[in-house]
């Protein structure tokens, strides 16, 4: 009768109401929760104050100059890693467990080597996207087809030509893959920094709301983001389906 | 065999201790104010270890992890047979767990923080929210994408449902169970620990948080260290656990 597409907007919109329904009649205190009207019209509020628009900035900045650095660094690790098979071996059990570790908890030892800012804020993003770009990237190179490497041998291609010209190419599904699962991560990462203690970003500002009693603000500002992530995974999903990157 | 499994341990020590080295050469550039060397983190590990506030806050971190992992684990399992059985299930369920996957959940805390208060269930629900996801989608994968020919035998050889559970289907999608709950067991850990940092009086995460207020750098080393040494045992255990479950099944 309905498509999924169309049944999933009911079921949101029927929580959305009774959500609204059970703040209204006062079941949940106005201080642990408000009215989803309120969230959206806050948002909104919020949303044209130049100190929000400068926070959300921060973190987009943030999150895109970690995903950039994080790419260049994870496919030049893969690469070696690829290389070197005992090498690769021997670092599984690091990479296996590598999401286990709250890595901003070494926040304010960043802070101490790369100088208060957005430089301790990109690092922890990238820290936490470059794997999904390494594990891409191995997952790519150990399926190149045998006969592209038949070619390279044919051509005589030295390794940096092999690289640039077959390899990477014919891995460049599995790479972007590991790109858009990288965005997530310092996505992550870059808002758990920020709650901690940066001085600016929107997580900071929902820290800060929340510690000054701000409810509404603080949820405003939180269905901002939740939108503005959702949108980015979204638009990143389609992406991935379009270019066939497989699920890592 | 053994050599080969010999040869791949001495390859993992060589990769720690290179690891460390370059750790005590950053250390004596950086100065041990600022970074901690591996020996300091290491004598602050065994003190820490030898106060009964640690031990109490290890016991509490154990005690909401292993709740959390035992929950995140069972329910993940249940609902990915559930939404990989049944298409129509799956395809309502699955979309919103995918979007919650791709959530920075750590912006949840003050919700959580003003439903649950501080305590065990803050963290554990954490731990939850981390954890559960990746099973359930991983699973549902893993049931969708089982072979027809499994089926198609089951039935030529007229097995009962009990038996083509028992016989093809647990161990055909079992790879992927250990894979999910590898991912489950890092995930879970991470989600109890930041459900520490904002949500806990207690834990090895509050100490963390606390030791970040106090810019006590080799509380902080040594709380890392810790935790990378057991989730790297602990993921080594469950890739070891998976392997076997592979070459069973080959």
């Amino acid at each position: 009768m309905f498509s999924p597409h169309a049944r999933r907007l009911v079921a949101l919109a029927v929580l959305v109401v009774a959500l609204e329904a059970v703040c209204r009649a006062h079941l949940v205190r106005p201080t642990d929760l408000v009215p989803p009207t309120i969230m959206l019209r806050s948002m909104a509020a919020a949303l044209t104050e130049p100190v929000t628009l400068y926070n959300v900035w921060q973190t987009l900045s943030s999150v895109a100059a970690s995903v950039v650095i994080a790419a260049v660094a994870g496919v030049a690790a893969g690469i070696v890693l690829h290389a070197l098979p005992r090498l690769r071996q021997a670092c599984e059990p690091f990479i296996a467990s590598y999401y286990a570790l709250p890595l901003f908890a070494l926040y304010p030892l960043l802070v101490v080597i790369l100088g208060v800012g957005t430089a301790p804020i990109v690092f922890t993003g990238t820290l936490y996207a470059a794997m999904s770009v390494l594990i891409g990237t191995l997952s790519g190179l150990d399926h190149v087809p045998p006969v592209f490497r038949k070619a390279a041998k044919v051509h005589r291609l030295g390794p940096g030509r092999r690289l640039a010209s077959i390899y990477i190419p014919s891995c460049s599904r599995e790479i972007l893959g590991g790109i858009t699962l990288g965005v997530s991560y310092a996505f992550v990462a870059v808002i758990a920094s920020e709650f901690l203690l940066a001085p600016a970003g929107i997580g900071h500002d929902i820290a800060d709301s929340y510690m000054s009693f701000k409810i509404e603000r603080m949820y405003g500002l939180m269905l901002a983001l939740l939108m503005l992530v959702l949108l980015v995974n979204t638009m990143l999903r389609h992406l991935r389906v379009r270019i066939g990157a497989p699920a890592i | 065999m053994i050599w080969k499994n010999a040869r791949r341990r001495l390859d993992v020590a060589l990769i720690c201790l290179a690891l460390a080295l370059a750790w005590q050469i950053a250390s004596w550039k950086l100065g041990t104010d600022v970074l901690p060397g591996p020996w300091h983190t290491l004598r602050q590990l065994a003190a820490l270890i030898g106060q009964p506030r640690f031990r109490s806050d290890i016991a509490a971190t154990a005690n909401a992890y292993g709740i959390s992992l035992i929950i995140a684990m069972a329910g993940g399992l249940t609902l990915g047979l559930i939404c990989g059985g049944w298409k129509a299930v799956g395809d309502e369920i699955e979309p919103p767990i995918l979007a919650l996957i791709a959530t920075p959940k750590v912006m949840l805390y003050p919700i959580i923080l003003l439903f649950f208060g501080l305590g065990d269930a803050a963290k554990i629900f954490f731990g939850l929210l981390h954890g559960l996801p990746p099973v359930v989608i991983i699973m549902a994968n893993a049931l969708r994408t089982l072979r027809p020919v499994y089926r198609k035998v089951s039935q030529t050889m007229r097995l009962s449902r009990r038996a083509y559970a028992r016989h093809v289907l647990i161990p055909a999608v079992m790879p992927e169970a250990v894979a999910s709950f590898r991912i489950c067991f890092a995930l879970t850990l991470l989600g109890v620990l930041i459900g520490e940092m904002f949500a806990s009086t207690r834990g090895l995460g509050h100490l963390l948080f606390a030791s970040i207020g106090t810019n006590d750098q080799l509380t902080i080393m040594a709380i890392t260290l810790l935790l990378f040494v057991f989730a790297g045992l602990g993921s080594s255990l469950l890739l070891g656990v998976r392997q076997s479950f592979k070459n069973s099944s080959a």
